[in-house]
Formats: structure tokens, C-alpha cells, sequence
């Protein structure tokens, strides 16, 4: 059964683009991810302009982590003062990564960055999980009991100006700092079309020193208006949203994201966190041996009009 | 003077006058298409269109549909920069037609020589495609290369058969990645390699349905549709979570 998407201008294998859904709504439950970094690389291989897949994500990561974030307020674990603060650095970002991704487009250079940023982030991201998580194994194998963790660290990002209190997460430093964080992770969202909950929940934790129990809920809280954000300068300035694109790979997101949350439960977290990694490193070296294969075509059409 | 020369003769100065007349001398080819409107629908995986038409006798047909207006594109050169393949220059057509294939009943060059195609603009060597820096000249056969691996540039020299003496029929084929717009159809008759008569149609390809909606929302009214979107998925992340949650 094909699918026209008609921002996109191509047509799709309709059932393979609700499995795609699906898989990344189970991702997103299974690893309290959002699925982008799954869903973006995925639909520019069966041939969506990279463009397109970028903006179109913002609609399925809204509906992921709203209902995340829905759980997570009954739970009282989301800090609206920390979460407001990097939403703060969030819209910030973000508009500045929609800028920044429609001056790609417009001198063809869009597709490169993005496969770059993709290749950046999820090596990185990807070896850092694996070697923690490899760490933990080795440490719960041998029985060795974990150091003990000081209630929050002390790095180089202590001594920033503007310190505020945080009586939710018991935390007192710099405002500077998770409205940096925000920008970080709105950046990445606007150009490469994730929720960035994957960089700003480990920064949260190890940057911040903010107790892991708030961080997934404050972490939602942020992605829910910066992927609106996205969603709304992305369809305003770039008109790159593909609705029918964005509501097929929904309805596989939202069934898919509770069987996800679902299977989590019985796993235990540390396999979990290096079954991610193994996946994240798997996308970047695909993504990477892309980049430096020769292509088949050395000329291609870029589509930089306005689009129709 | 023999009474053959004076015949031939005759026969001469009747063309002639006719010729002087300049009357309107019956069309020697007719045609005309299955239907002149393509939709792309939400099910939309590319369309054919039946052409038909008739001739005096029997003779060449060549048939090519192209874009009413041509349209600016850019053309982007993939190098290896630090290993890796970037986009590294680029050129800019003014017109370049968005589609164009051409349908025949045999080989172009068994039917006329190469010089009538290119004149005529007919074959991929005659579409008047030219960058706006002439030093890059190089970018036009990727261009076309790049057009035929999307079937937006063809050419099918079996695609017109003729289903008894002179009634002929070919289908013209639109590939899924066809953009809504204005395109003509032009039936070419040949014979020993000269073009007699040509007959031309018109064919619209424009959105249908929920997708012409979309479409029309996302690029005249970008800030409602933004909203639109956010407001469905929000919708649609808090009902699934409720549904799940019984």
C-alpha cells in the first residue's frame, strides 16, 4: 500500500513507515528516549528528503514525551524550576537551530550536516553509554560495591555566576547552566530532528548532579515546548513539516511507546542502557560508512525552492 | 510535349495556386488522450495516460510530454573532502524542464537524423538546458542523469505501436516523484525523416484530497498548520496514554 506525502513529494510503502513508527514509539518507552535519532536516519534510507525528516519528527516526539511527562507529573518528579530554566535556553536554541538549518538549505549544504551531526552525536553518545554500562556490568559481576556519590559534583561549572536555588532537586547552582544545556539540546533539535532527551538526561545527571528521579520528568518538560517550537518555526519558516509523514509514523509512535514502557519494566537497567549504547554506535558507524563510501551518483538535484 | 509532361505539368501549377491559396489542408494526424487531468491522491504511486490518435497513412509516430513552463534547478557535485563526501560546488539552471520523455515507434535516429531531434528540441541533447556559468558545463549530463534515475527524463523508442494501419496508440508513463503543473503533449507524424504534422494536448497534474489540503495549509498558512500539528500530537500522546493506562 503506497502513501503520497505531499510536502515530501514522494510516495512510501505506507505499512513500512507505521512499523518504523512503531519500532521507534517502542525505543522511546523501552529506553526513555524519544526515537528520532532512530526515526531521522531511517526515513532519509527509504528516501525522504532529509529535510522533510528532520522537520516532521517534531509531531511524534511531542506526543512521546507528553505522555511521559503526563506520568511523571502525577509522580510529582518533574522540577518546573529547573525545567523552566531550560526552556529558556531551549526555545533559544531551537530557533536558532531552525535558522541555522533553513541558511543550510538554502546553499544545499543540509543533508551533510545532518549526516555529520547524527555521526557526532551518536558515536560519542554511543561509546560513553557503553563504556559506563560496561563498567556497571563488570562492577555488578565481581560484586564491587559502586563508589559513593557525592550529592552533587563539583566541577568546573560550580564556580558560574547567577547561582539559584533548586529545592526540588536540591541543587544550587548557576541559572547559566541548565539554560545552556537547553540551548545544547534545542540546537540538536532543530537541525537534526530529535527531543535531545539523549544528551540532556546523562548531563542532567552528571553535569548537574540532579537526583535521577527528577530528570526524566524535567527532561520531558522541556522537550514537549521545544519540540512544539520546532514544530511551529519548521512549518512558519521552512515549510518543511510533512503532516501525513508526521501522523502515520504517530500512530505507530503512541501504540508502540507503552509496549516499550511496558517490556523496560522487566528488564533490568543496566543491560537496558548497553543494549542503547550497542544500537547508538550501530546507527553512527552505518551513518559514518555513508559518509565516506564513494556515492553512486556524484550529481545530484537539490530541491533549494520553496517548495509546492 | 508529350501528353505525360503536360499532365505532370498540370498537376504542378495546381499545387501551386494551392499553395498561393494558402488553404487550411485537412490535419493529417489526430489524436487526443485518455484524459487530460492527473490527480496525485493520498495513494498516488505514479499514473499512465493513454494516448491515441489516427494518420492519413501509415508513418513515424514520435510523441513527447514536457513541462509547459521550465523551472530553475540546482545542481550540486559531490567531492571528497578529509575523506568524506560533502556537496562541493554547485550550478544553477535558469529553465530546465521539471519532466520530459519521449515515446516513438522506432529508434529516433532510424526515424529521422540527429539533427532534426536536437533542432526540434525533442532528444536530451536538443532541451536547451544551459548553467548560468557556461564553465560548468559539466553539471548537464549529471542533470539528466539525475533526472532519469527519478523517470522524470525518458525515452521509450518502442512506446507507440500501431493497433491496425493507422490508428496508433502509446501509454505515457509518470513516475511517483511527478510535481504537480502544467505539462504538453505533442504528437510528432515523420516520414522519410521530416516532420509532417504535429498535434499538441495539454495535461494538468495537480494534488487531490487530503493531500492538496495539506499542502495548501503547509505553504500558504505555515503558522496554523505548525499549530494544527502540535495540536494533534499532543492530543494524540495524552489519549494513547490514558488508553493505556486502563
Amino acid at each position: 500500500m503506497e502513501l503520497y506525502l505531499p510536502i515530501a513529494e514522494i510516495s512510501v510503502n505506507a505499512i513500512a513507515l507505521v512499523a518504523l513508527g512503531l519500532t521507534a514509539g517502542f525505543m522511546s518507552g523501552l529506553f526513555g528516549v524519544g526515537g528520532g535519532f532512530l526515526m531521522t536516519p531511517a526515513l532519509i534510507f527509504i528516501g525522504v528528503p532529509p529535510a522533510v525528516a528532520v522537520a516532521s519528527q517534531g509531531p511524534q516526539i511531542i506526543a512521546a514525551s507528553i505522555s511521559s511527562l503526563d506520568v511523571q507529573w502525577r509522580r510529582g518528579s518533574v522540577d518546573v524550576r529547573v525545567g523552566l530554566m531550560l526552556l529558556v535556553g531551549g526555545l533559544i536554541g531551537s530557533g536558532a537551530g531552525v535558522a541555522l538549518f533553513g541558511f543550510l538549505k538554502s546553499i544545499g549544504q543540509i543533508d551533510i550536516v545532518i549526516a555529520l551531526a547524527f555521526v557526532v552525536i551518536l558515536t560519542s553518545m554511543g561509546w560513553l553509554m557503553l563504556v559506563e554500562s560496561g563498567r556497571a556490568l563488570w562492577r555488578e559481576r565481581r560484586h564491587v560495591p559502586s563508589k559513593r556519590r557525592k550529592l552533587h559534583p563539583h566541577y568546573w561549572v560550580a564556580r558560574w555566576p547567577l547561582k539559584m536555588r533548586f529545592p526540588r532537586s536540591r541543587l544550587y547552582v548557576s541559572a547559566f547552566l541548565p539554560i545552556s544545556l537547553g540551548f545544547g539540546a534545542g540546537v540538536l533539535s532543530g537541525i537534526m530532528g530529535i527531543g535531545g532527551g539523549f544528551v540532556l538526561v546523562p548531563a542532567m545527571i552528571y553535569l548537574m548532579g540532579m537526583p535521577t528521579l527528577m530528570v526524566i520528568g524535567t527532561s520531558a518538560f522541556q522537550i514537549v515546548f521545544v519540540a512544539a517550537n520546532v514544530t511551529l518555526l519548521q512549518s512558519w519558516h521552512n515549510h518543511t513539516v510533512d503532516l501525513m509523514l508526521a501522523m502515520t509514523m504517530l500512530l505507530g509512535g503512541v501504540i508502540g511507546g507503552p509496549i516499550g514502557a511496558r517490556v523496560a519494566g522487566k528488564l533490568p537497567s543496566v543491560q537496558l542502557r548497553a543494549l542503547l549504547a550497542l544500537l547508538l554506535v550501530g546507527i553512527s558507524i552505518k551513518l559514518f560508512v555513508d559518509l565516506v563510501a564513494t556515492p553512486e551518483q556524484l550529481y545530484q538535484l537539490v530541491n533549494t525552492g520553496s517548495g509546492g | 510535349m508529350s501528353a505525360r509532361a503536360l499532365f505532370a505539368g498540370l498537376v504542378l501549377a495546381l499545387l501551386c495556386i494551392s499553395g498561393v491559396q494558402a488553404q487550411p489542408a485537412p490535419r493529417s494526424i489526430n489524436i487526443d488522450l485518455a484524459r487530460q487531468r492527473v490527480s496525485i491522491t493520498s495513494g498516488f504511486s505514479g499514473a499512465e495516460v493513454l494516448l491515441y490518435g489516427a494518420v492519413d497513412q501509415r508513418s513515424d509516430i514520435v510523441a513527447y510530454v514536457t513541462s509547459t513552463r521550465p523551472e530553475p534547478q540546482t545542481v550540486i557535485h559531490k567531492q571528497r573532502v578529509f575523506g568524506i563526501w560533502v556537496n562541493r560546488g554547485s550550478a544553477t539552471f535558469t529553465s530546465v524542464p521539471v519532466l520530459h520523455t519521449v515515446v516513438s515507434t522506432r529508434p529516433l535516429l532510424d526515424i529521422a537524423s540527429s539533427q532534426v531531434w536536437r533542432n526540434n528540441r525533442i532528444d536530451f541533447s536538443g532541451l536547451d538546458i544551459q548553467p548560468v556559468d557556461p564553465s560548468l558545463a559539466e553539471f548537464r549530463a549529471g542533470l539528466i542523469a539525475a533526472k532519469m534515475r527519478q523517470g522524470l527524463y525518458n525515452i521509450d523508442e518502442k512506446g507507440v505501436v500501431y493497433v491496425d494501419g493507422r490508428l496508433f496508440r502509446a501509454t505515457l508513463h509518470f513516475p511517483a516523484a511527478l510535481p504537480p503543473g502544467n505539462y504538453t503533449v505533442t504528437v510528432l507524424q515523420l516520414r522519410e525523416g521530416r516532420i509532417i504534422d504535429a498535434a499538441v494536448r495539454p495535461l494538468t497534474v495537480h494534488k487531490v484530497g487530503v493531500g492538496a489540503w495539506i499542502s495548501d495549509l503547509a505553504l500558504n498558512n505555515g503558522l496554523i498548520y505548525g499549530l494544527l500539528a502540535i495540536f494533534v500530537a499532543a492530543t494524540a500522546g495524552l489519549l494513547a496514554g490514558y488508553a493505556f493506562r486502563r
